[in-house]
């Protein structure tokens, strides 16, 4: 399979720069998402791969640099205006709505492009993909940690978007769990024709999912190319184990 | 029935209106305004000015308070949307402060601390009624309006919203609600309901001063008789008013003053401490179990 396979970019990162204070969190990072791709982002603890997120969905700014989603220039947008656009996204740090029950919370999302009717529809249905059927009319506020891993995935969902960003959603799940999850990604991408980025530790998910894997390390790309080839990369493993002239 | 009775029932429901308006906000946004009765005292004054002194129909003062007071309600509360929590309450309690500081001291229009009194001339045309029962009719109907609204928002589109912005703001951001949008919109609809609430106590008391309809007291009252109904509940509101309300009036009338405010204290430390979601939030969440 070659990952550079020719349909033109549904996501658009050039050359973006963030920095914090003296601190640059993400350096100069450039890569690009096509449709119904999955591409990994790793990279050893405060990489930067988070700060990414946030600058791709507007959460965060961009001192410089450029984004572009779906053929717009979507650089240091607010977050409405990314949901609206297309973009779907998970916390690292659940954000569940406590006081709305289940359907609700995907209710919110849903509402952006449809009446009440049809949202609560598309919610109810969002909300049995993810396998929380069962919890549908239970208040956010009362889920479990694993529960409301999921809550994310189906909030991101909502917004019907293009693009997935999902930010560690197998932490802390069990192995079945993971198994299950690992599906449900796979046909998001393949069936439902979504591109996902994943920013992801558990490296078994990352290889057995993404068609690429991209490397950041201190704020700069360090690596891009087929999971396989990635995790041999001499960079890549001195980022994670750390090198000899260290 | 005799006029004691009548003006309980008018002040009820007109409390309930008030308090219906301030749950809007604060019940479902969770912006805990505490500048309501600011609102309140500008759409009371628009009308008495606007009657007394320059001779216009109060129809014409219901509108232009609404209006005033709607506007006045984007251009102070958008500054304060970056403030949060208790932040926010305490930046609103100014609003009631400076209007009544106005009102006190623009006296070629307000008359100032002297008040201003509207001839009673009965007549639909100037919403001025013999009987009382006309004044039951209006704060009733103006107590369903805000329930209703209320209803209609409720686990609507703008109440999941609020909702939303309340309990994650950048959860609510992913998912493409724009938090000052509905904030203004909603401080937008309780302003002009509490407009009318004062409409309809000028119409009804035909004198105000500015202590009397722009009071900070006001104001906390306004949101206590939702906390003691249920914050968050189309009912709350109504059945904080209707426990409040009377008890509030009988109290003044047996004790007075002094006393008067020991039991009112006494009933709030009691729900707070038996019943902290209130009246109707408790029986509620018992009637889940």
């Amino acid at each position: 399979m070659n990952p550079c396979a020719s349909t033109s970019a549904l996501l658009k990162v050039d050359s973006v720069v963030r920095r914090f204070g003296g601190l640059t969190a993400v350096n100069q990072v450039s890569f690009e998402v096509r449709q119904g791709e999955i591409v990994g982002l790793i990279g050893p603890n405060g990489a930067g791969k988070t700060t990414l997120f946030n600058i791709i969905s507007g959460h965060l700014s961009a001192n410089e640099g450029r984004v572009e989603f779906d053929g717009r220039d979507m650089t240091n947008r607010r977050p409405p205006l990314w949901a609206k656009a297309g973009v779907g996204r998970t916390f690292q740090i659940v954000k569940p709505l406590k006081s709305l029950s289940v359907l609700e919370n995907a209710m919110v999302g849903a509402l952006l492009k449809n009446n009440k009717a049809v949202a609560r529809e598309r919610a109810a249905a969002i909300v049995e993909r993810v396998g929380m059927g069962a919890l549908m009319h239970q208040p956010a506020g009362s889920l479990t940690l694993e529960s409301r891993k999921r809550l994310e995935l189906a909030r991101a969902l909502s917004v019907e978007p293009k693009l997935l960003l999902l930010d560690e959603i197998l932490a802390g799940l069990n192995a079945s769990e993971v198994e299950e999850s690992i599906h449900l990604i796979r046909s998001l991408a393949e069936v439902d024709g979504l591109a996902v980025i994943m920013i992801e530790h558990n490296l078994h998910a990352v290889m057995s999912l993404a068609q690429r894997v991209v490397v950041l390390d201190y704020g700069v790309k360090i690596a891009e190319d087929l999971p396989e080839v990635v995790v041999r990369h001499p960079k890549v493993v001195a980022a994670y184990l750390g090198s000899d002239d260290e | 029935m005799n006029d004691y009775y009548l003006n309980i029932i008018v002040m009820t429901c007109l409390w309930a209106a008030l308090s219906g308006a301030w749950n809007l906000m604060a019940g479902y946004g969770g912006l805990v305004s505490l500048g309501q009765s600011a609102f309140f005292g500008i759409g009371a004054y628009a009308t008495a000015v606007l009657y007394a002194t320059y001779g216009f129909s109060p129809w014409v003062g219901l509108v232009a308070g609404v209006v005033l007071t709607t506007s006045t309600a984007v251009l102070i509360s958008w500054p304060c949307f970056r403030l949060r929590g208790a932040f926010f309450s305490l930046a609103t309690m100014v609003f009631p402060i400076v209007t009544e500081i106005i009102a006190n001291n623009w006296t070629d229009v307000t008359r100032g601390f002297t008040g201003i009194a509207m001839n009673f001339k009965p007549g639909i045309e100037n919403f001025m009624f013999q009987s009382r029962w006309a004044y039951v009719a209006a704060a009733f109907l103006l107590m369903l309006l805000v329930y209703g609204v209320t209803r209609w928002i409720h686990r609507g589109r703008l109440g999941l919203y609020l909702i939303a912005v309340r309990d994650d703001q950048d959860a609510a951001e992913s998912m493409g609600v724009e938090p000052v949008r509905v904030k203004l919109l909603i401080t937008m609809i309780s302003a002009a309901l509490t407009s009318l609430g004062g409409f309809l106590y000028a119409q009804y008391i035909l004198f105000l001063d500015p202590p009397s309809v722009f009071s900070i007291n006001i104001s906390v009252q306004i949101a206590l008789f939702s906390l003691i109904g249920g914050l968050g509940t189309p009912l709350g509101p109504i059945v904080g008013s209707l426990i409040m309300t009377p008890l509030d009036g009988l109290l003044s009338t047996v004790l007075g003053g002094g006393p008067r405010l020991l039991i009112y204290g006494a009933v709030l430390l009691g729900v707070v401490l038996l019943a902290p979601q209130g009246v109707v939030g408790t029986l509620q969440a018992r009637w889940r179990k």
